[in-house]
């Protein structure tokens, strides 16, 4: 028996499904939709979950995970529903309910949203004002302003807040998906699967009528994380003695990361601006701060080697200023904002047999 | 018996009879038989081309008869009998013979036996038709009036039809106001009219209509006479009243299905009927109201007395249509109202379709059950739960906690005994009066001069019943304004040579359609014409053989089996 919520639509409505309850349950959306098969009637179960308020069933399900919002049940929706919104709108939702101490509703509703955005970038401010040093006039000198010692101690608490929520959150998911439907014992295979089509090469993405969005999601994706690995190596030059050589490979890196950063969020945030796919029709806030945060920070980024190589001292520094508040409201929030997805989607995909 | 001139034609009904009689086999057949001047088949015998055919036939041969091997008489019996018409011969010296119903659907594994049961009944229509005489149609003259039973919509309307066309109208009704259900419900579907003031204005132009006269707490207790010249005795308020007219309008409308004690819950507090429902949407203020408390969630079970498995098993058809319109009502009243719809079909058709797609945008849920796993109300905690298996969500079996339960209760055929005695009218199987023909003779019923309106007949909405009301109105006016009512000839006749009154004939007519005579010097029994309806009961019952119907007298059934009977190579 599973005792229905009759308030619970609204939550979602909010969350972006706003036209959901216009679905007569046709099935179109399911004939569709290139991921439903015999077992899976995708993305109709869902609608009907959270039509029904059926909240347990909605967690322990992967379908909002594997869904690419390629707005195909949108498209042939007779009753106008859109169904994709709501896959969208869902997801939104169970990182909300997966988040410890339901940190993640914070992000959503626009009045707090706002309020924890200002004081993260607050505390960004704060923190640099209270521990950067005098910087180095002559040369712009990064490290000058901002210390190696801090960046390490920052970057470690950081580290440890991600990783400790990341994991808790996804163990959370482990639990919910364990108990539904749609849950495979995960192997080996499966995870190497996973990661090499679903998380380095995206290429289901190709499985979609409208492909566009392979490439720039691709190159978001390899853009960030690109980054990530040239500001490690850069770093390990000078804390953990990495060979010297590595400084120009994160060099190489950093800026083929930063290019195909900029491609990608570039691309996303022009298609959201104009609104005409199904998957940019409907922007919710929460898409758009991701998608700001990732490309400001990957811009000021770029910026900062351009300042750096001009040697214009103060823009350089300010904006190495701005990089790093950017990244760190990028990286405090990111168990909790559209970022999850990045671990969530892969671990229900393993799960559910993907 | 002089030579007779008969035209025999058979029908090959696009292969519905070909397929399996051989056709131009049973025509070689029959060709030959004394009489027949022209035997002929054809592709349709009911086609235009095929009825020209006939008809330069029926006039450049002379024939005095034919025979028509087709499908059954229920379909084509009067389009051949107008075609016989129009060519100058006398409908009744037509013979239908049923080839299709009686013969090739029924035989369809044995092609063979099926031509050889056609040849013979092609035979006993010729013979019948050998000994066919023409008849001429009974006339009645008619009564500028008619009564019109029940004062709901469907009866005021009607009143006020008849009387637009000269026609005097009695209009009874049992209750002491007028205007039925419609006048309870302040909003209708689609229009979202009010029904009181919809009602008050056709009472007040039925009122101010000098050609009707209207009768409140009122009933029908005898009819006697013909279609056309009724005699009606009623009782109003106590007072029998004699009135002659010449055709009566049954609309006597439904009621309510009932909901047994403990039917979904029926009984606990807080499980109520949908007019109980829509009487609460549109008396409460502000926001729905039950007892005095604010409603925040309700479920609607549809198909309540409707659709059983035993018991009705009809759909009543306004209840999907008015179940959403009050929805709609009560979102409107509260918008945070929750809603959520356990159906089993949805049959929101034509324009109401736009009721469904505007509740649902609006937050309706729709939760589907089947008949086999109906959904179960109960109590728990203090709180109405409906426990249902959701077909639309892969049968999850679901509880859901709402304030109110309102059960979708279809309509049901008033208790109306005495009516049904009075006016001896058929039901169907519903318990609601049956009309002769869904399609093509919608208002008539098989008691000639006697027509049925509104949901009377079954369920209807108001827009359905005010057009069969209209419909009932024309066809009464068809009868009445014409000045005469032609009844069917086929009728008793006694010989009054043979007869000597015994009163055998009287015991046996469900009519009364006998009366007795002076005979040259003796008393006999003499058909009252315009009451006998041909049905040939007293035939057999006559000691002195004395009865015969017209066109079906004994001589012709004789003639008839004889040649069933005879046997040819």
């Amino acid at each position: 028996m599973s005792l229905v919520n009759p308030v619970f639509i609204d939550k979602i409505k909010r969350l972006g499904a706003f036209d959901i309850n216009a679905c007569f349950s046709c099935g179109n959306c399911t004939a569709i939709c290139p991921l439903s098969d015999g077992e899976n009637s995708f993305p109709r179960r869902m609608i009907r979950y959270s039509l029904l308020g059926l909240e347990e069933k909605i967690l322990s399900s992967p379908e909002p995970w594997l869904c690419y919002y390629c707005g195909e049940c949108s498209d042939t929706c007779p009753r106008e529903a859109d169904p994709g919104s709501l896959m969208m709108a869902l997801r939104r939702y169970i990182t909300r309910k997966y988040s410890l101490g339901r940190l993640a509703d914070l992000f959503y509703s626009g009045l707090s949203s706002l309020t924890t955005w200002l004081l993260l970038t607050l505390m960004g401010v704060v923190g640099i004002l209270l521990f950067h040093s005098q910087p180095n006039l002559e040369k712009v000198e990064p490290l000058s302003f901002i210390s190696l010692d801090f960046l390490h101690k920052a970057g470690l608490v950081l580290g440890v807040f991600i990783g400790f929520f990341s994991l808790a959150q996804l163990l959370v998911m482990v639990r919910h998906l364990s108990m539904g439907k749609g849950y495979k014992r995960p192997t080996l295979r499966g995870l190497m699967r996973v990661l090499s089509r679903e998380v380095f090469l995206q290429s289901r993405f190709r499985e979609c009528e409208d492909r566009s969005r392979h490439l720039p999601h691709l190159s978001l994706f390899w853009g960030f994380s690109l980054l990530f690995i040239a500001t490690v190596l850069a770093f390990g030059v000078d804390f953990f003695g990495f060979p010297p050589a590595s400084k120009i490979l994160a060099r190489v890196l950093g800026l083929s990361g930063g290019i195909l950063l900029l491609y990608g969020g570039g691309y996303f945030l022009l298609r959201r601006f104009r609104a005409q796919d199904y998957y940019s029709r409907r922007s919710h806030h929460t898409d758009w701060i991701f998608l700001l945060l990732l490309l400001l920070a990957g811009f000021t980024g770029l910026l900062l080697d351009l300042f750096h190589l001009l040697n214009l001292i103060w823009p350089a520094y300010i904006t190495f200023a701005v990089h790093l508040v950017l990244v760190f409201d990028l990286l405090v929030s990111a168990p909790f904002t559209k970022f999850a997805h990045a671990i969530y989607r892969p671990l229900a995909l393993w799960l559910s047999g993907y | 018996m002089s030579k007779r001139r008969i035209g025999v034609y058979i029908c090959h009904c696009g292969g519905n009879i070909s397929d399996y009689v051989d056709v131009e086999k049973v025509r070689r057949a029959v060709e030959e038989e004394g009489d027949v001047v022209v035997a002929k088949t054809t592709l349709f015998a009911c086609s235009d081309s095929a009825q020209q055919e006939m008809m330069e036939d029926i006039r450049e041969k002379g024939l005095d008869a034919i025979v028509i091997a087709s499908c059954s008489p229920k379909l084509h019996l009067f389009t051949f009998r107008s075609m016989a018409q129009r060519a100058g011969l006398n409908p009744y010296q037509y013979v239908h013979v049923n080839l299709r119903e009686q013969d090739s659907w029924t035989h369809t594994d044995d092609p063979e036996g099926a031509t050889e049961k056609a040849i013979k009944l092609v035979r006993a229509g010729i013979r019948k038709a050998r000994l066919s005489r023409p008849l001429q149609p009974l006339r009645v003259q008619t009564e500028r009036a008619a009564l019109i039973i029940g004062g709901g919509i469907s009866g005021l309307r009607a009143a006020l039809a008849l009387a637009d066309m000269g026609i005097h109208v009695f209009l009874i009704e049992k209750s002491e106001s007028l205007g039925g259900w419609v006048a309870r419900f302040k909003s209708l579907y689609p229009s979202n009219r009010d029904g009181q003031e919809l009602i008050n204005s056709l009472v007040e132009r039925a009122r101010g209509n000098e050609r009707i006269t209207i009768f409140t707490e009122a009933s029908l207790v005898e009819k006697s006479g013909v279609v056309g010249d009724f005699k009606v005795k009623i009782k109003v308020k106590g007072e029998e009243l004699t009135l002659k007219v010449g055709a009566i309008i049954v609309s006597t409308g439904f009621e309510e299905y009932s909901p047994s004690e403990g039917e979904f819950g029926y009984g606990l507090e807080g499980v109520v009927t949908l007019s109980a429902f829509k009487a609460m949407v549109e008396n409460s203020r502000g926001s729905v109201k039950f007892n005095g408390k604010e409603v925040s969630s309700v479920a609607y079970i549809y198909c309540v007395g409707s659709r059983q498995n035993e018991g009705n098993t009809y759909c009543s058809r306004y209840c999907c249509n008015a179940t959403l319109h009050t929805a709609l009502m009560a979102s409107e009243l509260s918008p945070s109202l929750r809603q959520f719809h356990i159906y089993r079909d949805i049959r929101t058709y034509g324009k109401n379709e736009l009721l469904y797609e505007s509740a649902s945008k609006k937050g309706s849920v729709f939760v589907k059950y089947s008949p086999e796993a109906p959904p179960s109300v109960v109590r728990e905690n203090g709180r109405l739960v409906v426990k249902v298996r959701d077909l639309l969500t892969d049968g999850e079996e679901l509880e859901i906690p709402v304030d109110l339960v309102v059960l979708v209760t279809g309509m049901v055929p008033p208790q109306e005994r005495e009516l049904l005695e009075v006016l001896k009218l058929p039901v169907g199987r519903d318990g609601f009066f049956n009309e002769i023909h869904p399609k093509l003779r919608p208002v008539e019923t098989v008691i000639d001069g006697v027509f049925i309106a509104g949901a009377a007949q079954g369920p209807k909405n108001s827009y359905e019943a005010v057009a069969s009301a209209l419909a009932a109105s024309a066809k009464v006016a068809g009868l009445v304004l014409k000045g005469y009512a032609e009844l069917e000839p086929q009728v008793a006749s006694v010989d009054e040579e043979k007869c000597e009154w015994c009163g055998k004939c009287l015991e046996a007519c469900p009519y009364s359609a006998f009366e007795r005579v002076e005979y040259r010097g003796k008393e006999v029994a003499r058909v009252i014409e315009a009451l006998c309806k041909g049905c040939g009961g007293c035939v057999p019952a006559c000691p002195a053989d004395a009865i015969d119907v017209k066109g079906y007298e004994d001589v012709a059934i004789r003639e008839m089996i004889d040649g069933l009977l005879e046997e040819k190579k």
